[in-house]
């Protein structure tokens, strides 16, 4: 049960990123992971996804598992409108009645109802992403992986998509490993939320939130404690 | 933005009367027809043409050959340049015969085919040897601009190998194809034209031009001149027109 990676060794050139490196993932929750930007995050994201090799270790639970991915950028086809990009992903295998349906759905659940026919260049930055999220979530994944995909959005934008995601996800409970650098947004998606320090890659710290996404207020005391907490790891 | 597109159109429309009169006023001064005729003169020779009998022949007979060499110069540039794009060692093979192809003076490769072939495939040749390097090299370009990250998000999703060209590769080289063809097409029919000029096929725009010429029917050349333009303008706006079809994604 659960998803593992053990002893894990991976390095670039001279760079070593993971020595002996092992993390679990709960399923059915979101775990986030916390850490200094360009600090090896993504690789590990992608050697998850199976887009990187690792140069030696095991991991458990993952094969069986198909996976969805909402990149750093959003990698939208610009030659599909929204609506295309979404079904792009979707397997042929299913009637085409069932994948119209299921994009539709998502184009409502992420806000774009009025824009199903625009193609990626007349859309704003946030609106991409949201179509990037709807892509995931209308994939038929068991895990969804996220690389900072909020990364240069305002604040307020960023609120919004996180709103958003946390409400299609409230509907659909799918393993997510969210890889973040930024202290808020894990206080508000993590069930987990795992801090990783610098290279080579070790834990240094693990906090579990036992409360439902939708009634959390950050700004609280009870969050401030873990916001102190998150932080003192990150800058240790 | 309406105002400035009409006002462009104004000056170009100006460009070209301006040349009109610089015609009209060479040919008062030459005064022979067998130098330059008027250019009134001329355009009621064009509209005759359209009536003779072999009009449709002649214009035909071009056509076909520049559509017959511009499609066999699309197929191999297209299929050619994928492959190169994707394989590093037969790109390092194309490459010197694209820059062969491209720097040999069209009038080299006219004699040399008029020595190898007979007089109504002269012309085909050599449209498909003009045309060729340029739709290979922007294929190769094409495949070569393909963003990665787009091929990895496909890959990702457990996208077919099918739909990834298909979906991915294919409408990113289109442009490129695009233009491609649209260069090739410019250069091709002038190609043509020369060849047909120096092969004398039984029916041709170039072959009548010659014959014009050898009678010192000026008005004739420039005619069928025109007629050429003509035939090059319209295939250019099919191609626009296919490519304003096909790239309406961009903004």
């Amino acid at each position: 049960m659960g998803l593992q990676i053990n002893n894990l060794y991976k390095s670039y050139n001279d760079l070593l990123l993971f020595s002996n490196f092992s993390i679990d993932f709960s399923e059915g929750n979101i775990t986030c992971i916390l850490g200094p930007s360009g600090g090896g995050k993504t690789t590990l994201l992608n050697i998850i996804a199976g887009i990187v090799e690792p140069d030696s270790g095991s991991m458990e639970g993952f094969n069986s598992k198909v996976l969805s991915y909402i990149f750093q950028d959003p990698r939208l086809l610009p030659w599909k409108t929204v609506r295309g990009n979404i079904e792009f992903v979707l397997p042929h295998s299913q009637p085409y009645s069932k994948r119209e349906t299921v994009t539709n759905s998502l184009i409502k659940l992420v806000e774009l109802d009025g824009f199903v026919d625009y193609y990626p260049s007349q859309l704003s930055g946030g609106m991409r992403q949201r179509v990037s999220i709807a892509r995931a979530f209308a994939y038929p994944s068991d895990l969804i992986l996220m690389d900072e995909p909020l990364k240069g959005l305002d604040v307020k934008l960023k609120m919004s998509l996180l709103r958003s995601f946390i409400k299609i996800w409230q509907g659909d409970r799918r393993t997510v490993i969210f890889v973040t650098h930024d202290v808020d947004e894990a206080l508000m998606l993590g069930d987990n939320i795992i801090v990783l320090g610098n290279l080579p890659i070790e834990i240094k710290e693990k906090v579990s939130i036992n409360i439902e996404k939708h009634k959390r207020n950050i700004g609280s005391d009870y969050f401030q404690n873990f916001r102190d907490e998150l932080h003192n790891a990150l800058n240790h | 933005m309406k105002i400035s597109t009409n006002r462009y159109k104004l000056i170009s429309f100006a460009a070209v009367i301006i040349l009109l009169f610089l015609w009209k006023g060479l040919a008062l001064y030459f005064d022979s027809d067998f130098i330059l005729p008027h250019p009134e003169r001329t355009l009621v020779k064009t509209l005759t043409l359209f009536g003779e009998s072999q009009f449709l022949l002649i214009v035909g007979a071009t056509t076909l050959r520049g559509v017959l060499g511009f499609i066999i110069s699309l197929l191999f540039g297209i299929v050619l340049g994928i492959i190169a794009g994707v394989s590093c060692d037969f790109n390092a093979f194309i490459k010197p015969i694209l820059v062969v192809l491209r720097s040999t003076p069209v009038i080299a490769i006219i004699l040399l085919a008029l020595i190898w072939l007979n007089a109504s495939s002269v012309p085909v040749f050599i449209a498909i040897l003009t045309m060729f390097p340029f739709i290979c090299t922007n294929t190769i370009d094409g495949i070569r601009s393909v963003d990665r990250q787009l091929v990895e998000m496909a890959w990702v999703y457990k996208i077919s190998r099918f739909h990834i060209a298909k979906e991915v590769y294919l409408p990113a080289i289109m442009p490129f194809i695009i233009s491609g063809a649209s260069s090739a097409m410019g250069i091709g029919w002038r190609a043509i034209i020369i060849g047909e000029v120096l092969s004398q096929p039984r029916y041709g725009i170039g072959t009548v031009m010659q014959s014009a010429q050898t009678f010192l029917n000026v008005d004739a050349v420039i005619a069928w001149t025109i007629i050429a333009v003509l035939l090059s303008y319209v295939f250019e706006q099919i191609i626009r027109s296919i490519e304003k079809r096909i790239v309406i994604w961009r903004d």
